[in-house]
């Protein structure tokens, strides 16, 4: 691949101090086959438009920083590469679902609430409390596995702003903090998951979920935050009927 | 915390269209996937009203060719609804292959979709069978 | 933010055993209907509600089939933004208990000889 191939990029724009509403800027980035579009966003800001305003950090999908809209498909712009959009062009907007702050730059203080919510930690059992960690918090190769692939997660809110359901309704939980509930749920080092179960169970909670499962398509770490939630479902149809049976367990 | 520096803040909040689904294909597919429910329902209501009329009106009903044009689509809408809810089923049921502490291999999603495709043939066979053979 | 658990489960229940057995069981009932319809003899409808396997499992596909619909409608209305209330819910699944109990009564007399 040659050195200098031109990307045409239109990036949405929002100034609240001055804009109603966002609007679209184009700009030409030269690219070569690794250029990502975090790197295309910085070439943007360094020669282009000093103004330009977006979220990032580490540059290698670990952060979660730099969420947004290429295309209408939300995507960390450092794990996207111009080259795959070779002979077309990219449409730069801001995490869908969440209100914009300025540009690219989206107000995600809503999906962290929903997390703190959640308890996303091990809640250490009475008894293991004051254990040393070789001894309380043991555990097998296959209880590890059952739970490390939901554990992936790097809070980048993307899951968010694929769900259909977090956009009709924001008191959703919403895929990524249901998925850490389970997540925690299942560990088996974790004593918290009935305090957990009441979330989950809510209707703003694992039932709000109609199984889309576009935020599995789009996670950026695959985490798969769709079978979570139905695995979800069944543990909280489990326990709806045991409360049925035992009405008197609650407190 | 008091200061004195003015906030320019106004965030913007994109309006949701009830048109939302139409520019993705994965929302359209989504949708045509919940609406395959509408012929469910439309089924189940012929099914119930033909068990109420002679065999002669069955036959008589199932010839008209609305009554075959429905029938068709229904056809299709069940069927896709159940390739996707065969597709879906993996992500539901996660398990491992033994109990075995060491054991790390989770059923792979083809075997279970495999085993639902092989259970919908004996289902398919087993009620042509009965229909056709029984009475 | 509310507290109350959702009463969702009974309902999800029902929808997934629903889809299950349309998925099982529509695709070959609908190709006998049509096949009769274009004059193929094969779908005895009347024959085999009169027997009790006829009866219950026909019994069993109405009604799944009806709880499994009338949920997806029910969710499928908010998805086209209609904002669903309480009402929507007791009437949507008020439908499926009453085609539930219509099934019963229709194939419990067919299975009885309470009617022709």
């Amino acid at each position: 691949m040659s050195e200098n191939q031109i990307m045409k990029i239109s990036v949405s724009r929002y100034r609240p101090e001055t804009d109603k509403e966002p609007y679209l800027q184009d700009f030409e980035v030269p690219y070569r086959k690794e250029t990502s579009l975090l790197e295309a966003l910085n070439y943007i800001k360094d020669f282009l438009e000093p103004e330009l305003s977006f979220r990032w950090s580490c540059r290698m999908a670990v952060c979660g920083s730099c969420g947004m809209m290429v295309n209408g498909v939300p995507k960390l712009a450092c794990k996207t590469f111009l080259r795959d959009y070779a002979g077309k062009s990219m449409k730069i907007e801001p995490l869908a679902n969440f209100p914009i702050e300025r540009d690219l730059v989206v107000d995600i203080s809503d999906f962290i609430e929903k997390l703190e919510r959640i308890k996303p930690y091990i809640i250490p059992a009475k008894e293991d409390e004051n254990k040393p960690l070789t001894e309380g918090y043991i555990q097998t190769p296959q209880q590890m596995t059952s739970y490390l692939q939901f554990a992936q997660c790097i809070n980048c809110g993307i899951c968010y702003a694929a769900c259909p359901q977090y956009k009709l309704n924001k008191n959703f939980i919403g895929p990524a903090a249901l998925t850490l509930a389970y997540r925690y749920n299942i560990d088996s080092r974790d004593a918290g998951a009935a305090e957990r179960m009441k979330l989950l169970s809510l209707d703003e909670g694992v039932w709000s979920c109609t199984f889309v499962g576009y935020c599995s398509q789009v996670c950026p770490k695959h985490v798969d935050p769709a079978s979570a939630i139905q695995l979800g479902k069944k543990a909280s149809a489990i326990d709806y009927v045991i409360k049925m049976f035992k009405p008197g367990e609650e407190e | 915390m008091e200061n004195n520096v003015k906030s320019y803040r106004k965030p913007y909040v994109r309006p949701v269209k009830a048109n939302w689904w139409t520019d993705r294909g994965f929302y359209i597919a989504y949708m045509i996937r919940e609406a395959t429910a509408v012929l469910a329902v439309v089924v189940a209501l012929e099914l119930l009203v033909l068990s109420c009329m002679s065999q002669e009106s069955i036959v008589a009903f199932l010839k008209n060719p609305l009554v075959i044009l429905v029938n068709i689509l229904s056809l299709a809408s069940v069927m896709y609804h159940t390739i996707t809810w065969f597709n879906l089923m993996p992500k539901a049921v996660r398990m491992f292959a033994t109990k075995k502490p060491t054991d790390t291999k989770l059923i792979p999603a083809k075997l279970i979709i495999s085993a639902e495709w092989i259970g919908a043939a004996v289902a398919f066979a087993v009620i042509i069978v009965a229909c056709v053979c029984l009475v | 933010m509310s507290t109350r658990r959702s009463d969702e489960p009974i309902y999800w229940g029902l929808f997934g055993f629903g889809g299950m057995v349309i998925a099982f069981a529509l695709p070959a009932i609908l190709t006998l209907m049509i096949l009769q319809g274009f004059g193929v003899d094969c779908f005895k409808l009347a024959a085999i509600a009169k027997t009790w396997w006829g009866a219950g499992a026909l019994f069993v596909i109405v009604s799944a089939s009806m709880w499994h619909g009338f949920h997806r409608i029910y969710h499928g209305l908010h998805d086209l933004c209609i904002h669903t209330t309480r009402v929507h819910h007791y009437v949507l699944y008020g439908l499926a208990a009453i085609f539930s109990l219509a099934a019963l009564v229709i194939y419990a007399s067919k299975f009885f000889g309470w009617c022709a």
